[in-house]
């Protein structure tokens, strides 16, 4: 064997393996929501095109695309941040364990404590890193004495691998973190309220490789516990984290498998052209 | 017509392009080694095999310069998908090429061997065997590395189809060569040599049938299950 092929062996194949793995985990999983035929619309401009997709319990999804293909548009859609958008319009059917997310009956807070969100850039409020933990738990009712909340507040610390960093200033700003610190402290925020899924906006776009490590651990350690889609530009990115990966273009779905077959041999055409790069 | 996709960053295309051209390089190399080694045959020329082994180390350099540009292209694009399938393919076609530049250099020793010996040559109808086998393995290895840097994968799947035939062709020649040592004509020495020589040539094939399975896997197309 060479040192090329030793190399390829050791770097590739055990990566391969454990991502067959956990997408076989992932495929025997229970479906925890569904989207089925899917649009929306700003204005006159459709931006999602009749997706259908499953998000399963205890899985990694990415959701890939060109700039404007509507992944984070149809991401927006899984805990109805759309609704807060002036002319944005959704229709077609969202299930959370089979419940309409638009049914009249479905309260939009618990609904975002259940999908909770983080996003493109580190957002904490301008309050103390314990306050940003415990305000969700707080607002709904989820503690009621000061040792229960400090009890959430660690715990969703430690989940976000942040506590170790941050224990003995926890009544210092969030906003004097850096900013990986920061995007850490909003995933314990979501953490904080014990979402069954989290939606992730490119969440590692203003971090650095050191920062963007921490993250992409933390999924890897939090898909134990929930579900959760990300959307990301950067394709290594949806290769290293995600169990299934869906690709997105011109607000169609245009194929939805494992990662490891995704991202070795694409079904699709399109796929193949976006992920290699190619074009003509 | 519509021409190849290129990629959007072209001096990924050229890299590409530059591991297809060093596996053809070193392609072509093996193969002029392997005529040259047919040409020491009948020539019964001590030197052309002499200059073969040292021209072995040209091979094992080329694979080094093919693997380092593999190892880099690696890191700083990590391909997917096709591209993917082609740098792996191409990673195990240079193994394959070492593998196949160690063994023209192994029979090269033998012929060499063989020289020095007390016939001090090759027997008319062993070497009609040899060169038979040769000239096969010969012409496999280039249509294999053709079909590499053409991608044509129905020839690569013809050549592997093909492979059967001519294993069944060796082993006649080969008892041959036993027969005539267990009726007395033929030192055993001299037998020996000549089978080494027919089974690196043989082992010659198969490397060049593997390599034409590695071009099935640049289609992802699993190359028939043996037997």
């Amino acid at each position: 064997m060479t040192v090329l092929e030793f190399e390829l062996h050791r770097s590739l194949l055990p990566a391969a393996a454990s991502s067959a793995q956990r997408a076989a985990r992932s495929a025997a999983a229970e479906t925890r929501m569904t989207c089925r035929g899917v649009d929306v619309h700003y204005g006159a401009k459709q931006a999602v095109d009749g997706v259908n997709l499953d998000i399963r319990s205890h899985e990694v999804l990415a959701f890939i695309g060109p700039s404007g293909c509507g992944k984070s548009t149809l991401l927006r859609c899984l805990n109805r941040m759309n609704d807060n958008i002036e002319g944005c319009r959704v229709s077609g059917d969202i299930r959370l364990d089979g419940q309409d997310i638009h049914d009249a009956a479905m309260d939009v807070v618990p609904l975002r404590s259940r999908v909770g969100m983080v996003f493109q850039k580190p957002n904490p409020f301008p309050k103390s890193i314990y306050d940003n933990v415990a305000l969700g738990p707080r607002l709904h009712g989820m503690v009621k004495t000061k040792a229960e909340t400090d009890a959430v507040v660690e715990d969703a610390l430690i989940k976000a691998g942040l506590w170790e960093e941050v224990k003995d200033r926890l009544l210092q700003p969030g906003t004097g973190l850096s900013g990986g610190q920061q995007q850490r402290l909003c995933i314990a925020r979501t953490l904080a309220v014990q979402p069954e899924i989290i939606l992730m906006d490119e969440p590692c776009s203003a971090l650095d490789p050191i920062a963007t490590a921490w993250i992409e651990q933390l999924i890897e350690q939090l898909s134990a516990e929930v579900s959760i889609v990300i959307v990301t530009h950067s394709m290594q990115q949806a290769a290293r984290v995600s169990h299934r990966t869906a690709f997105f273009h011109l607000g169609r779905l245009v194929e939805l498998g494992s990662t490891s077959q995704v991202f070795t041999k694409p079904q699709e055409a399109l796929t193949e052209r976006y992920i290699t790069g190619l074009f003509g | 017509m519509s021409s190849q996709p290129k990629h959007i960053v072209h001096s990924y295309d050229e890299e590409l392009a530059e591991v297809r051209r060093q596996v053809g390089t070193m392609g072509e190399l093996v193969a002029t080694q392997l005529e040259k080694l047919m040409d020491a045959v009948v020539r019964e020329d001590s030197a052309v095999a002499f200059g073969i082994t040292k021209r072995e180390a040209w091979v094992n350099q080329l694979e080094v310069e093919a693997d380092t540009q593999i190892f880099v292209l690696l890191a700083k694009r990590c391909p997917v998908a096709g591209d993917l399938r082609l740098v792996m393919a191409a990673s195990k076609i240079v193994t394959h090429l070492e593998r196949a530049g160690d063994e023209v250099a192994k029979a090269a020793n033998v012929l060499l061997e063989q020289f020095q010996c007390e016939s001090g040559s090759i027997p008319a109808d062993s070497r009609d065997a040899i060169l038979e086998t040769g000239r096969r393995a010969y012409g496999v290895l280039r249509e294999a590395i053709g079909a590499f840097t053409a991608t044509d994968f129905a020839l690569a799947r013809r050549l592997i189809g093909s492979r059967g035939s001519s294993h069944s062709e060796l082993e006649g020649s080969m008892r041959r060569i036993m027969e005539s040592v267990a009726v007395g004509p033929k030192p055993l020495n001299d037998a020996v040599n000549l089978i080494l020589i027919l089974k690196v040539l043989d082992r010659l094939n198969d490397l060049a049938v593997e390599i034409a399975k590695d071009v099935l896997f640049l289609a992802e197309e699993p190359a028939a299950a043996p037997g």
